[in-house]
């Protein structure tokens, strides 16, 4: 299950509307490459990685994706909320009026819709990983176009500071994909199975995994530790 | 465009200066990493894989209260463990990581505790006297430092 910290991973202030680029960053939160498209892509390949390694690193990189995701949401609304009808019709953001008023809907920056087309799940790790990896750049390009396009420092921020999230998450894909490659060339027929651990439950009700490693267990059992 | 954007206009030195709020009760492994305060500015805890965008800094954030300045320390240190939680996933075997990890956590935790007690709840299961979860600001509304 997910729990929620209210606040965002990274501050979004932003004090001036900008329709123009809200235009732009919504592709981000519900384009082919954003944020949206990212947390599903890896929510649903974790299921069948090979093994636990994979599946935490997808786990855990799909969640933080999520928080991606309310900082764009953030991001759009922030630059919209202040505009006038005459502002909205002016940016060509009527069309998004008349169905959405100042709603928000994922979509990219030419209003095509979210759809689940955007991300694919061979079931194939080799694949799945090289997907994740060309998307991890592809988000990576889009955010310098969207940088490129500003000159507000507010807007410019957060932009960099996804940016450099892109890069930190193509290096640990890439770091995958390569243990996993390597594991194939060594003789192995396939990728060895993931193995679910056996779990015991702790103080707060949380479940945490028993018979590895006797540090981690100490710190899963120190029920001040999760929350 | 200008692609050239000058940030000097935040970096008066009236204002908040980012430092190391938490220096590493041992030394940083191989000393590869930034402190957790300059990673959380750049969104990256390792100076290997930190790549900037042509010549734009990252932003220095600013917090002007005593409430943004604590959660301005509680990004920046959980953003840290996060980063490490990242790299230990595909190292599970790497002790003094492992250590750094869970020291970050803590500090984390331990921080969270104090911004509830004093601002209200980041957490549905922190404490709470009256249900004011509801009440108290939702972070894409108002500034977050």
């Amino acid at each position: 299950m997910f729990s929620y910290q209210k606040r965002l991973q990274y501050p979004v202030n932003i004090k001036k509307k900008d329709l123009r680029m809200a235009k732009y960053i919504v592709t981000q939160y519900g384009g082919s490459n954003g944020e949206l498209a990212a947390a599903l892509r890896y929510m649903n390949q974790r299921m069948t990685m090979p093994d636990n390694k994979g599946k935490a690193l997808l786990n855990d990189i799909a969640t933080e994706e999520l928080g991606h995701v309310e900082m764009l949401e953030t991001m759009v609304y922030q630059l919209m909320k202040d505009a006038t009808l005459e502002e909205l019709k002016e940016a060509g953001l009527d069309a998004h009026y008349a169905e959405h008023a100042k709603a928000l809907y994922p979509t990219d920056s030419n209003g095509v819709p979210f759809t689940a087309t955007y991300f694919a799940t061979t079931g194939d790790p080799l694949a799945d990983l090289a997907e994740d990896m060309a998307a991890e750049q592809k988000a990576r390009a889009v955010y310098e176009n969207l940088i490129d396009l500003t000159d507000d420092p507010d807007v410019i921020g957060p932009l960099l500071w996804l940016r450099q999230r892109e890069v930190v998450h193509y290096a640990r894909f890439k770091e995958l994909f390569e243990d996993y490659q390597k594991k194939l060339k060594n003789g192995a027929n396939e990728l060895p199975k993931g193995e679910m651990p056996l779990m015991k439950e702790n103080l707060k009700g949380n479940f945490y995994p028993i018979g590895g490693d006797t540090l981690v267990e100490q710190l899963y059992m120190d029920n001040n530790f999760y929350r | 465009m200008n692609n050239k954007i000058n940030y000097d206009w935040i970096r008066n030195e009236n204002l908040y200066q980012p430092t190391n709020f938490y220096p590493s009760p041992m030394p940083l492994p191989e000393n590869n990493l930034f402190n957790p305060t300059e990673a959380f500015l750049k969104g990256n805890l390792w100076k290997e894989l930190y790549s900037p965008y042509k010549n734009y800094q990252p932003a220095t954030l600013t917090p002007q209260t005593e409430q943004e300045k604590c959660l301005y320390e509680l990004s920046a240190i959980a953003f840290a463990a996060h980063e490490l939680n990242l790299y230990l996933d595909l190292h599970p075997e790497d002790q003094s990581m492992f250590l750094l990890f869970r020291d970050y956590e803590q500090k984390a935790n331990r921080l969270v505790e104090e911004y509830e007690k004093k601002y209200g709840p980041l957490t549905i299961n922190g404490e709470m006297t009256s249900f004011n979860w509801v009440s108290s600001t939702w972070p894409w509304e108002g500034r977050n430092v």
